[in-house]
């Protein structure tokens, strides 16, 4: 009973902080800039996110920051849909189940209750997730309060282990990126012993690697210079479809609230994994509500309402789900929660036992700040959906000069140093790159930021525990267990398929 | 996809390109690496144990990744399979063989950011970006007024917003500081 009222004294503490009117505005101004940029062709909401950093960060206000941050990654959901569903052109790769039966119902006439349908299971997932959250909140505080240095350290490197396995096509690219990152967060002052490591003349490298600028170059910069290339709207010459039939979509929603209830757990959990992303929720869902429906009235693909609410639903779900490792282990669960924990790093907000103890109504602000930012985008999408859409038209280049000019003048805020603009480039040539090489970015930019949090991790078990806590504490070895299954399973496999493969042959 | 004699010429050099460059890229990282360690051994114990371990890690997945792509060298290819690149919509622009058709665009889209960048760190990005943004808006086309326009805009709110209200100073570019 203690527990709950702590929780839920938390919780409206966590809400009382979003209506604050610095908050609140940041969230708003995330907002409006995530419904814009989120919306303009090839970019998509980890630019976004990732191109308002360094002007959150000059706000002052961490809580304010964070809120602002969250905001675009709460709109991002929501804005996706617009050009899948009116014009059958994803404006990310999360949208594109709901292009699927998304544009047919738009060619059907029905495109304001595809719309709508999508808006609501947005709305729908992110509140049923954030239940779902405070229902396991007693299970996850008892389980962080056993927490301690060897444990966390253990944790973050399950959670690089994910990301590096699950984020790209090979394993073995994926961990080589993470261990890039790690070397590269080793740059500048030791801790526990202040000496400067890998620094050499340069004292600009002190405090270690400028994150922003990494990141915007890393992220930013290829999809810029793709846009460029292409230099054309996402949406070509399309024609957009007549809008009607919004009260039918939020209908939909309330009638499939099973598949909503279904999607918005799928959600959460996929959230929760490093490395799996909304696509992965998005596909998860898809497949649920194909697989749960005998007979339906319009086949999926076809323009089936269900083939919209559901990966809709477990996108929105997947955002609060992120939360949750990263404010509670350090452990990011999907790339904008990544480059979250960079600015908890920027800001001095440690993630950890404090985030769900004595801080857990900052932990409540960030939870509520995207629920609330799901329930305001919805409605902003609703009443401006004619006009948002008319961004998919605008040429790359008008656009492009913009936002690469914001770009170099974001980077150049981190130090105020010219140093700054060169890590950017270099980033963004690096991160051309491998994009279109596919060695994932994701793991080498956790590493990066989890680097700096595990070393003192590491220390803290080693000067604590010797070697004693690699074999005796029982958390540290079923993450060991977890993590030596991530690393060889596939290997396994794939030699079994081999082995059994050659017999097979032997005996034909 | 080990086997690149079906395919038309452009797209077998794409994929040997890919190829080449991811070679580079393991290379690249097994140096670092390399000189990480070598840097490591005037510093104290203590300072060396993460990075240590980190590097060793390294090191060994790069040699074993390395082995795997002697022996395979296609193995990796398969995220080049043309009929893959189309089938996701959203996923169809990765890979070398995608970008074929793009190349000049691509070459010119690099050039003309490594061009703000230098100028950047020449002139400082409070002059170079917004003359950049005037300059871009006029070669593309647009109206002549507007890209003026914009130019000014942008260098306005770099100024009086972030410089004057937020105090936030832009750095001058080396060329400046130089004449001064």
């Amino acid at each position: 009973m203690e527990e709950l009222s702590v929780i839920v004294s938390a919780f409206s503490s966590g809400m009382g902080i979003v209506f604050t009117p610095t908050v609140f505005g940041a969230m708003m101004i995330g907002i409006i800039a995530g419904m814009f940029v989120g919306l303009i062709p090839g970019l998509g909401g980890l630019v976004a996110h990732i191109l308002l950093i360094p002007f959150a960060l000059q706000m002052g206000d961490p809580l304010a920051a964070i809120a602002m941050l969250l905001g675009v990654y709460a709109v991002t959901v929501q804005t996706d849909s617009i050009p899948a569903v009116m014009l059958g052109v994803p404006g990310t790769a999360a949208a594109l189940a709901t292009s699927l039966d998304g544009y047919p119902m738009s060619k059907r006439g029905e495109a304001g209750r595809a719309l709508a349908s999508s808006y609501f299971g947005s709305i729908f997932g992110t509140l049923v997730a954030t239940v779902i959250f405070v229902l396991f909140l007693p299970l996850l505080r008892a389980l962080v309060s056993n927490f301690s240095s060897p444990e966390f350290f253990m944790m973050v490197v399950l959670g690089l282990v994910m990301a590096a396995s699950l984020s790209g096509k090979s394993q073995a690219r994926g961990l080589l990126m993470a261990g890039l990152g790690l070397m590269l967060s080793t740059v500048g002052q030791a801790p526990g012993t202040g000496n400067p490591r890998f620094i050499g003349p340069f004292l600009y490298l002190w405090e270690g690697l400028p994150i922003i600028p990494i990141l915007l170059g890393l992220f930013g910069v290829p999809e810029i210079i793709d846009l460029a290339a292409r230099n054309r709207a996402i949406a070509g010459s399309k024609t957009v479809e007549k809008i009607s039939g919004l009260w039918d979509g939020m209908m939909d929603c309330l009638k499939n609230w099973w598949l909503v209830v279904r999607c918005s757990a799928i959600g959460v959990v996929t959230g929760f994994i490093p490395g799996l992303g909304g696509n992965v929720a998005e596909w998860m869902c898809y497949a649920s509500a194909v697989s749960g429906d005998k007979n339906p009235k319009y086949q999926y693909g076809e323009g089936n309402v269900r083939g919209i609410i559901a990966p809709e639903t477990g996108t929105a779900a997947h955002l609060p789900g992120a939360i949750i490792p990263t404010v509670a282990f350090g452990v990011p669960g999907n790339p904008p929660m990544a480059v979250l924990l960079g600015i908890f790093v920027v800001l001095g907000v440690r993630p950890g036992r404090e985030m769900l103890t004595s801080k857990l109504d900052e932990t409540f602000m960030m939870v509520n700040v995207v629920t609330v930012g799901n329930v305001i985008a919805a409605l902003l999408c609703l009443v401006f959906q004619r006009w948002l859409v008319k961004l998919c038209f605008v040429r790359a280049s008008l656009l492009v000069p913009f936002i690469l000019a914001a770009m170099v003048v974001g980077s150049s805020f981190s130090n105020l140093s010219l140093a700054d603009v060169g890590f950017f480039a270099a980033a963004g040539i690096a991160g051309y790159i491998f994009k279109h090489l596919d060695w994932p970015r994701v793991p080498m930019v956790m590493g990066l930021i989890l680097g700096g949090i595990s070393e003192p991790y590491l220390f803290a078990a080693w000067d604590r525990y010797g070697l004693a806590w690699l074999y005796e504490r029982p958390i540290v070895l079923a993450l060991e267990a977890l993590i030596l299954f991530m690393l060889f399973s596939k290997p396994i496999r794939r030699l079994l398929a081999r082995l059994l493969g050659g017999k097979e042959r032997a005996r034909v | 996809m080990s086997d690149l004699n079906g395919l038309p010429p452009d797209r077998r050099a794409a994929i040997r390109f890919g190829r080449r460059a991811d070679w580079i890229i393991t290379f690249a990282i097994l140096v670092i690496a390399v000189v990480f360690i070598y840097m490591l051994q005037d510093l104290p114990q203590r300072a060396t144990f993460f990075p240590w371990f980190i590097t060793i890690c390294v090191v060994l997945v790069a040699l074993i990744y390395s082995a795997g792509k002697l022996r395979n060298p296609g193995r990796w290819d398969l995220q080049y399979d043309p009929a893959a690149e189309t089938a996701h919509g959203a996923e169809k622009d990765t890979g070398p063989p995608f970008l074929v058709p793009y190349r000049r665009g691509i070459l010119r889209a690099v050039a003309v950011f490594l061009g703000v960048v230098i100028a950047s760190l020449a002139l400082g990005p409070k002059i170079a970006v917004p003359a950049f943004v005037a300059l871009a808006l006029w070669l593309n086309g647009e109206n002549k007024v507007l890209a003026v326009l914009s130019g000014i805009a942008f260098w306005a709110v770099v100024h009086f917003v972030f410089g004057t209200m937020m105090s936030i100073n832009l750095p001058p570019g080396v060329l400046l500081e130089l004449l001064d």
